[in-house]
């Protein structure tokens, strides 16, 4: 009898407290419904279609490369230019997504190194042997290879260089190369990592929201951030300006591809017309947070609306607007890497944490 | 307590052996799984031999790292030693062991600081000086130890009082407006698993959060006295079970709940530790008459001391914190060491601004050069941490030939779901600042929400 009053008291002290506490909010709507399982349907829908558009543009490339060294000409020229300007664009709509089936590959490190090294370039052409998959290769390959051997030249003497076979060969073994790796990451996106994308749910390091979480804030602070604007511009370089590391370099495109890339992890955060991370913030009591944000993100675009094509003459002639520029892309890394998920619940961590 | 203390009964006594040897197989086989678990994570390599940077504790700048190899034979070394702690195999000198390496490994750097962790160091060390060897051990069977059947209450109650404390600790700290009236941080928390199998649409509710903080802070102030009572002993354990799977349910919080499950059954019988021996196969050594293990008479008074100023300091050191300013969870003087699990959500972020006397030049840190994710992601909210950046960003320079620069910091942090804010004085030049127990000046005040 004394032991079951026990059970009971015992019982009662750590249940009724509870029950006690509970009532005193629930006049408020503060309940938090969100579906999560929605918003990575519709992310799906954001990403799938810009790996098919890289895959086709990859394709149509390789079709204008052919031409191209089948007869060098100004005409060819301008179309595998044309080509390759819209597979660098198209690349910045997926270069974010380093999980999943590009991180298995190592995507990034694979097709965007930059600067590119003109010294293996060159060694490699006149000696007609290399594998491009070693890693002694990786700064001579990809789209910044491509960009220095159909630009750095005048369009004369790029023509003439090209009735060089081993130049010729070259060209054409990166641009396959680059597709065959573009294409397998697609094919994964379009068959297996569909359903693993969607179905993994929660918001845990290993889930699809915490990988996209934690990759668009990697790639915002170390490539966009940092790799497109901070280290040329020498804010984040050691105060030294370093020109030699500008993305496009040679086509002098590197605007139309930072517009590129900041406005596809624009349509990450606000799920294209769909489900996004702003309708989840606003679903948590975060609307505050969603806010600040959006007009962060209006702020960066008409910021970045300043600049065209060549980021040499932006760093020569418009240093300080681009570093108010930079200043308010730094803001922003604040808001995603921070508040958005503190707000969320997304326990970013690495290992073991007792939340301390 | 119960009663009034009586000093016989808790200290002096004699007691049955069993509790004091279960305890001793049961957290070792724990800490033996943990050590494997961590090194097939591949953590040794990530948090001891990668970094190219650790922050050691303040006094403890002198504790490094040795290396790739040094690092895994330690590790390796420490699973062996807990193999021997576990068999009760050169008990002495494998408790010894398991304290010292365990120690050393969490000094190396705090970031990786956990409660459980500090935990683990203090029962390692109060390991040392107990008599868990003098039965069901291989050092009675093959070392030819004498064995004894009792042994002096305190040896036993030393491990209870020590998880006492973390729960009284635990559940004090939650009694803080953020935690009962907000329910926060578990609101931010737990609605993120409202799309889990099965119980997943409990958590959207916002009572819910409510229910969990205040089972929490209640959970933590009460179970123990109940772990004390023999009558409710059985149904504070099934709390204590379910209390921990649900927390490793829903946080990753590794290894702790099993920890605490596990050493929580010193609070169990003589009896249930006899069955419990003889249904894991272990047999007394000593039969048929009864005696008990004694203190040579020259350790007794060291020991004593030992005991008693430790004892004084686990008290004293959670109430730290009321020595510094402002609030603790946003300036966090005072917050480790004092069982303070799963308490708030905080996080921040740091741009550390360099500005070169000599030159002119400004530039800014690119943080990942030097830290790994999970450093950063610790530095930024910690503002000791920050400083020992800013030291080590300073000797950096000073290596590269930059003899006259000026360190600032641009940090904003978040706290419980707060709008990020203005952390650190972004004018204070952080390299004429020095590390100490002070409090320290260039840290802003926490803004109101």
């Amino acid at each position: 009898m004394y032991k079951a009053l026990n059970i009971v008291s015992i019982g009662l002290v750590l249940l009724l407290g509870l029950f006690s506490c509970s009532e005193d909010k629930k006049e408020e709507e503060n309940d938090i419904d969100f579906d999560q399982p929605a918003l990575l349907e519709n992310l799906y829908l954001v990403i799938a279609p810009n790996y098919n558009q890289l895959n086709s543009s990859l394709s149509e490339l390789n079709v204008k490369v052919d031409s191209f060294i089948r007869s060098p000409k100004t005409q060819t020229l301008n179309e595998v230019r044309n080509a390759f300007e819209l597979s660098y664009n198209n690349w910045q709509k997926v270069s974010f997504l380093e999980f999943g089936p590009a991180a298995s590959v190592g995507l990034r490190t694979a097709v965007n190194v930059y600067p590119t090294d003109i010294n293996i370039i060159e060694q490699n052409i006149s000696s007609n042997s290399y594998n491009l998959d070693a890693f002694s290769n990786l700064a001579a390959k990809g789209f910044p290879a491509i960009d220095y051997l159909l630009y750095s030249k005048s369009d004369s003497s790029t023509l003439s260089d090209f009735n060089d076979n081993n130049r010729k060969l070259y060209l054409e073994n990166v641009c396959k190369k680059l597709a065959t790796q573009i294409s397998q990451v697609n094919n994964e996106w379009n068959t297996s990592y569909k359903e693993t994308f969607k179905s993994q749910i929660g918001t845990d390091i290993g889930s699809s929201i915490g990988l996209l979480i934690n990759n668009l804030n990697q790639h915002y602070e170390r490539n966009f951030r940092d790799g497109k604007i901070g280290i040329p511009l020498g804010i984040r370089s050691s105060g030294v300006v370093r020109l030699n590391d500008i993305e496009a370099k040679n086509s002098e495109i590197s605007f139309d591809l930072i517009k590129s890339n900041f406005d596809a992890m624009k349509n990450i955060y606000f799920g294209k017309n769909g489900i996004g991370l702003d309708d989840y913030l606003n679903a948590s009591n975060a609307s505050d947070i969603n806010s600040i944000i959006s007009s962060q993100i209006t702020k960066i675009e008409s910021e970045l609306s300043q600049f065209n094509g060549n980021m040499v003459d932006a760093i020569q002639n418009q240093n300080q607007e681009l570093l108010a520029t930079y200043q308010e892309i730094q803001k922003l890394i604040v808001y995603w890497k921070v508040d958005m998920p503190s707000r969320l619940g997304i326990l970013i961590t690495y290992q073991d944490n007792d939340g301390d | 307590m119960v009663n009034t203390f009586n000093t016989k009964k808790w200290i002096t006594a004699s007691v049955p052996i069993e509790p004091l040897a279960v305890f001793r197989i049961v957290f070792s086989g724990i800490m033996l799984l943990s050590t494997i678990r961590f090194a097939l994570n591949g953590w040794i390599y990530e948090l001891y031999v990668l970094p190219k940077y650790y922050f050691t504790y303040y006094g403890f700048e002198w504790v490094r790292p040795i290396g790739e190899i040094g690092m895994y034979v330690v590790f390796i070394c420490l699973g062996i030693s807990f193999l021997f702690q576990l068999l009760g195999y050169f008990y002495r000198f494998a408790s010894f062991f398991s304290f010292t390496a365990f120690t050393y490994i969490e000094l190396i750097d705090k970031t990786n600081y956990l409660n459980h962790y500090y935990f683990v160091s203090l029962i390692c060390f109060l390991l040392i000086f107990v008599p868990a060897n003098r039965n069901y051990s291989l050092d009675i069977k093959y070392r030819k130890l004498k064995p004894y059947s009792d042994i002096p209450a305190w040896t036993l109650n030393i491990f209870k009082l020590q998880l006492v404390l973390v729960y009284l600790f635990a559940g004090i700290a939650k009694l803080n407006y953020d935690w009962m009236v907000e329910a926060l941080p578990l609101k931010l928390w737990l609605p993120s698993k409202s799309n889990l199998p099965l119980i997943g649409f409990l958590f959207k509710f916002e009572w819910l959060a409510f229910l969990f903080s205040w089972f929490g802070a209640i959970y933590d102030l009460t179970i123990w006295y109940f772990l004390l009572k023999r009558n409710t002993r059985m149904w504070a354990y099934f709390f204590v079970i379910i209390f921990h799977l649900l927390t490793w349910i829903l946080f990753p919080i590794g290894v702790f709940p099993y920890v605490m499950i596990g050493t929580t059954i010193i609070f169990f019988s003589t009896e249930f530790h006899n069955q419990f021996l003889k249904k894991l196969g272990f047999k007394t050594f000593y039969e048929p008459t009864r005696k008990d293990y004694k203190y040579p008479s020259y350790v007794k008074k060291p020991l004593l001391c030992l005991i008693v100023i430790y004892v004084l300091f686990q008290l004293i050191i959670p109430f730290r914190y009321l020595a510094y300013p402002d609030n603790l969870f946003w300036r966090e003087e005072g917050y480790r060491f004092s069982w303070r699990v799963m308490l708030m959500e905080k996080a921040g972020y740091a741009i550390f601004k360099v500005n070169d006397k000599k030159t002119g030049k400004n530039w800014e840190v690119n943080n990942y050069d030097f830290l790994t994710p999970n450093q950063e992601k610790m530095m930024s909210t910690q503002p000791d941490m920050i400083l020992q950046f800013a030291h080590y960003l300073n000797q950096h320079y000073l290596n590269k030939g930059l003899e006259d620069i000026e360190i600032t910091v641009s940090s904003y942090v978040s706290l419980n779901g707060s709008i990020s804010q203005l952390y650190i004085d972004p004018n204070v030049d952080l390299i004429k600042e020095k590390e100490s127990f002070l409090p320290k000046s260039f840290i802003l005040p926490k803004p109101n929400r």
